[in-house]
C-alpha cells in the first residue's frame, strides 16, 4: 500500500477542515469551527489500479493567531492551498504559504482550490484573479465543501499527480 | 513529637504550608528505619499510631524491602493499597543516611480512572486481546492518572512503554503500550513524525526539563476529537518521552479565544464589505440626482422664460382675464422656485460627490456681507425686518468668494424664513485672541433641541413653511456644512425656541 502525506493549508475559516470532512465522511457543518492544531485523517483510494492511503493534514488556519510550522510540511508528498472565494484577501495568505512550502520541501505537485463556489454571487475574487493565478502557472480549481463540487475530483487529481 | 499547632521547625512550617497537607504524611527515619520526626496528619495513614523510636516497617510492612538503607537515590512507589486508602509514597535520601518518606492519598485519583481501567480490561478480555503490562516503573510517578503515557527510549533507538498506562490509550490505542520504535509509533501518531526530529535535537541537550509540542487532534472513534501533546525530557542520562491526551476544559478556553477573535475578524469583514457596498451605491444615488438635476435646469429654465415672454407680451395680456394673468403669474413663480431648488439638489449632488474645486482668494468678509444683504434686501424689506450688520472693515478672510457666499446667503435666507414681521437679523465678525468667528443671529421661531441635533447631520432636513408661509428645499443647511467642511471651518447652531437661533461659524484656518 502506497502512503502519502497531503496538507491542507490556507487562511483561516476558508474551509480546509470542511473539504476533509466533505471527501472522507462525507459531511459538511456551517458553523465555522476553528481548527487548534493539528487534525490528521486518512482515506484510502484506488487510482488507475493503485491504492493509496491518503494522509490528510489538516493544518490549523494561518493569520496573526496561529503561524503555520514548516516542519508541518516536511514529508509532503502533496498539498492544497485553500483560498475563500467569498474573501480576496485568502489569496495573499494562501499565496505566501506556497512560498514557505516551496522554500521548506522544494516543488510537490499542489491544487490552488477556490472553496465556497455555492456562494459565487458574493465571491469577492474575479475571473480576473482566477486568470492570473493560472497565468502563474498554478492549478486551480473551484470547489463547494458544502456541495461536495469538485471536490472528489480534486483530491483525486492531486493524488494523480503524486504518483506521477 | 506528632506536629502540633505550631511549627517548631522550618521543614515542618514548609510543610504546612503546602496545598493539600492534611492528604499528606512526612516521615524521617535514620538509616535504620527507626522514626525519628513526624509532621502531617499521620492518623489518616496509621490510624493505631506512629511515634517516634518505633521502626517505620511496624506501621507500613511493606516498606522493609527499603531497610536498612542500600542505596542513595529517590524512590518512587506507585499507588499502594493500605486498606480504603490507596497512598503514593516517595522517599528521599539524605547525605547522612536519614530517609524522608512522604505519603500522598491519591485515593480520590485511583478512583477516578478504576471503572475505566476495569472497563478496558474486560474489553480487552473480550476481544482476547492480552496487553502485556509494561514491566518497568515509571520513574516519574504516577503520571498515568493524569492522562500520560511515558516511554523510554533505549541505547538502541527502541522506545518502552513505562509504567502503568492512562484509560484512554486502553479505550482507544491499545496498540501504543507495545510500540517498540518511532515508526511504529508514527503508525498510531502520525504528527510524532514532525514532533521527534525537533526531540532528538533536545535530547541530546541533556536538559532535565520539558520541551513540549504544539497540540494535535486525533479522532480514533464517532468523531469524537480527541487533543494530544507530547512531551520530552531527560532523566539520570535517560531519554523520556511523554504523550497526554489533554484536559477538555484547557482546550476549550484555549479555543474560544482564537475562536472569538476569528468571528470577530470575519464579522469585521463583513461590514467592511457591506461598508463599500453601500458607498458604492451612495456615489450611485448622488450621480444620478446630479446628472436629473443638470438635465432639468435648461427645460426649466426655456419654460420659465416663456412663462417671462408671455407676460410682457402686452396685446396678449389685454385679451386675457385677470384670473388667467394670476395663473399665470402664478406658473412663472412656481418654475422659479422650482428652478431654485433644483439648482440647490445640483448644488448639494456635486458637493457630495467632491466635484468642485475650492479657488481660495482673499476678500474682506465686509464685502461679502454687503453682497448677500444686497440680494436679501428686497425679502427682508417684505417682511419689515430690521437688519444689523456689525462687521469690522478690514477683516480679511481667505476662502472660494462664490462658495461661501453661498453658504451665507442660505444663512441669512434661513433667519428671514423663520423671523416674524418686525424681527431682527443680526450679522457680526468678529477677532479676539486669535480666533475668528462670523454669527449670524436672529430673532425669529428658533429650533427644538431634536432638530438642531440634527441640522448638521448630514441628512438633508425635511422642508418647514417659513413665518409668512415661504417654501424651502431643505437643503439649504446641509449644503453650507459642506461648504464649510470644504474650507475645513467649523459651524454650530445655538437656538431656543420662541427666542430665535444663532448660526456661530470659526473660520479655524
Amino acid at each position: 500500500m502506497i502512503k502519502k502525506k497531503i496538507c491542507m493549508l490556507g487562511s483561516f475559516a476558508v474551509g480546509k477542515t470542511s473539504l476533509v470532512q466533505q471527501f472522507v465522511n462525507s459531511i459538511f457543518s456551517e458553523k465555522y469551527h476553528t481548527t487548534i492544531g493539528v487534525k490528521i485523517d486518512q482515506k484510502n483510494v484506488l487510482i488507475d489500479g493503485n491504492e493509496v492511503t491518503l494522509m490528510l493534514w489538516d493544518i490549523h488556519g494561518e493569520d496573526e493567531f496561529q503561524k503555520v510550522k514548516p516542519a508541518y510540511i516536511m514529508g509532503s508528498a502533496g498539498y492544497f492551498i485553500v483560498m475563500d472565494g467569498t474573501r480576496r484577501n485568502s489569496i495573499e495568505t494562501g499565496l505566501e504559504l506556497q512560498k514557505m512550502v516551496e522554500k521548506t520541501i522544494g516543488r510537490v505537485p499542489f491544487i490552488i482550490l477556490i472553496n465556497k463556489a455555492d456562494l459565487q454571487d458574493s465571491w469577492e475574487i474575479s475571473n480576473e484573479d482566477i486568470q492570473q493565478l493560472k497565468s502563474m502557472g498554478k492549478e486551480v480549481m473551484l470547489t463547494s465543501a458544502k456541495t461536495g463540487d469538485a471536490v472528489e475530483d480534486a483530491f483525486i487529481k492531486l493524488t494523480r499527480l503524486m504518483l506521477k | 513529637m506528632i506536629s502540633e499547632s505550631k511549627p517548631k521547625n522550618i521543614v515542618e512550617l514548609l510543610f504546612l504550608q503546602r496545598a493539600g497537607a492534611n492528604k499528606e504524611l512526612l516521615v524521617k527515619t535514620n538509616a535504620k528505619g527507626k522514626i525519628t520526626e513526624i509532621l502531617g496528619n499521620y492518623l489518616l495513614f496509621s490510624p493505631e499510631g506512629l511515634k517516634p523510636g518505633i521502626p517505620i516497617t511496624e506501621a507500613f510492612p511493606f516498606l522493609s524491602p527499603f531497610f536498612p538503607v542500600a542505596h542513595r537515590e529517590v524512590v518512587n512507589l506507585p499507588a499502594v493499597n493500605l486498606g480504603k486508602l490507596y497512598v503514593s509514597v516517595q522517599m528521599f535520601y539524605e547525605e547522612n543516611r536519614d530517609v524522608w518518606i512522604l505519603f500522598s492519598d491519591v485515593t480520590r485519583e485511583v478512583n477516578e480512572v478504576k471503572d475505566f481501567i476495569q472497563q478496558n480490561n474486560d474489553l480487552a478480555l473480550k476481544q482476547k486481546t492480552v496487553i502485556k503490562h509494561p514491566p518497568l516503573d515509571n520513574p516519574f510517578g504516577n503520571l498515568h492518572l493524569f492522562g500520560v503515557v511515558t516511554f523510554l527510549k533505549t541505547n538502541n533507538n527502541n522506545l518502552v512503554c513505562l509504567g502503568e498506562t492512562p484509560s484512554w490509550l486502553m479505550e482507544y490505542f491499545p496498540q501504543l503500550a507495545l510500540a517498540k520504535s518511532e515508526t511504529e509509533l508514527f503508525e498510531i501518531f502520525p504528527y510524532l513524525e514532525v514532533f521527534l526530529p525537533a526531540a532528538g535535537s533536545f535530547w541530546e541537550t541533556g536538559k532535565e526539563e520539558m520541551f513540549g509540542s504544539d497540540m494535535w487532534i486525533e479522532t480514533p472513534v464517532d468523531n469524537n476529537e480527541l487533543f494530544f501533546r507530547a512531551f520530552v525530557t531527560n532523566k539520570n542520562g535517560n531519554h523520556y518521552l511523554m504523550v497526554r491526551l489533554l484536559d477538555k476544559g484547557d482546550i476549550s478556553v484555549n479555543q474560544q479565544t482564537v475562536q472569538k477573535a476569528r468571528d470577530q475578524q470575519l464579522l469585521y469583514e463583513k461590514l467592511e464589505k457591506a461598508e463599500k457596498e453601500l458607498k458604492k451605491l451612495l456615489n450611485y444615488k448622488d450621480k444620478f440626482v446630479s446628472i436629473v438635476s443638470h438635465d432639468l435646469r435648461s427645460p426649466m429654465a426655456s419654460v420659465v422664460s416663456i412663462a417671462e415672454l408671455l407676460l410682457t407680451d402686452k396685446q396678449l395680456v389685454s385679451t386675457m382675464s385677470e384670473f388667467n394673468l394670476d395663473m399665470l403669474r402664478s406658473m412663472k413663480e412656481e418654475l422659479l422656485r422650482l428652478l431654485e431648488y433644483n439648482n440647490r439638489l445640483y448644488h448639494w449632488a456635486n458637493l457630495e460627490l467632491g466635484n468642485f474645486k475650492l479657488d481660495r482668494e482673499k476678500t474682506t468678509i465686509r464685502k461679502l456681507i454687503d453682497s448677500v444683504s444686497q440680494t436679501a434686501k428686497p425679502k427682508i424689506e417684505a417682511k419689515n425686518i430690521r437688519f444689523l450688520s456689525l462687521v469690522p472693515e478690514d477683516f480679511e478672510i481667505e476662502v472660494d468668494v462664490s462658495l461661501f457666499t453661498q453658504a451665507l446667503n442660505n444663512l441669512i435666507g434661513n433667519a428671514i424664513k423663520f423671523t416674524p414681521e418686525t424681527g431682527q437679523i443680526e450679522i457680526k465678525a468678529k477677532q479676539e485672541n486669535g480666533k475668528a468667528q462670523v454669527v449670524v443671529s436672529d430673532t425669529g421661531v428658533g429650533m427644538p433641541p431634536k432638530v438642531q441635533q440634527s441640522v448638521f447631520s448630514g441628512v438633508p432636513n425635511e422642508s418647514t413653511l417659513g413665518t409668512s408661509g415661504e417654501k424651502g428645499s431643505g437643503l439649504g443647511l446641509d449644503i453650507v456644512k459642506k461648504i464649510m467642511d470644504a474650507h475645513g471651518f467649523n459651524i454650530a447652531v445655538q437656538s431656543e425656541v420662541g427666542k430665535g437661533t444663532m448660526f456661530i461659524i470659526n473660520l479655524i484656518n
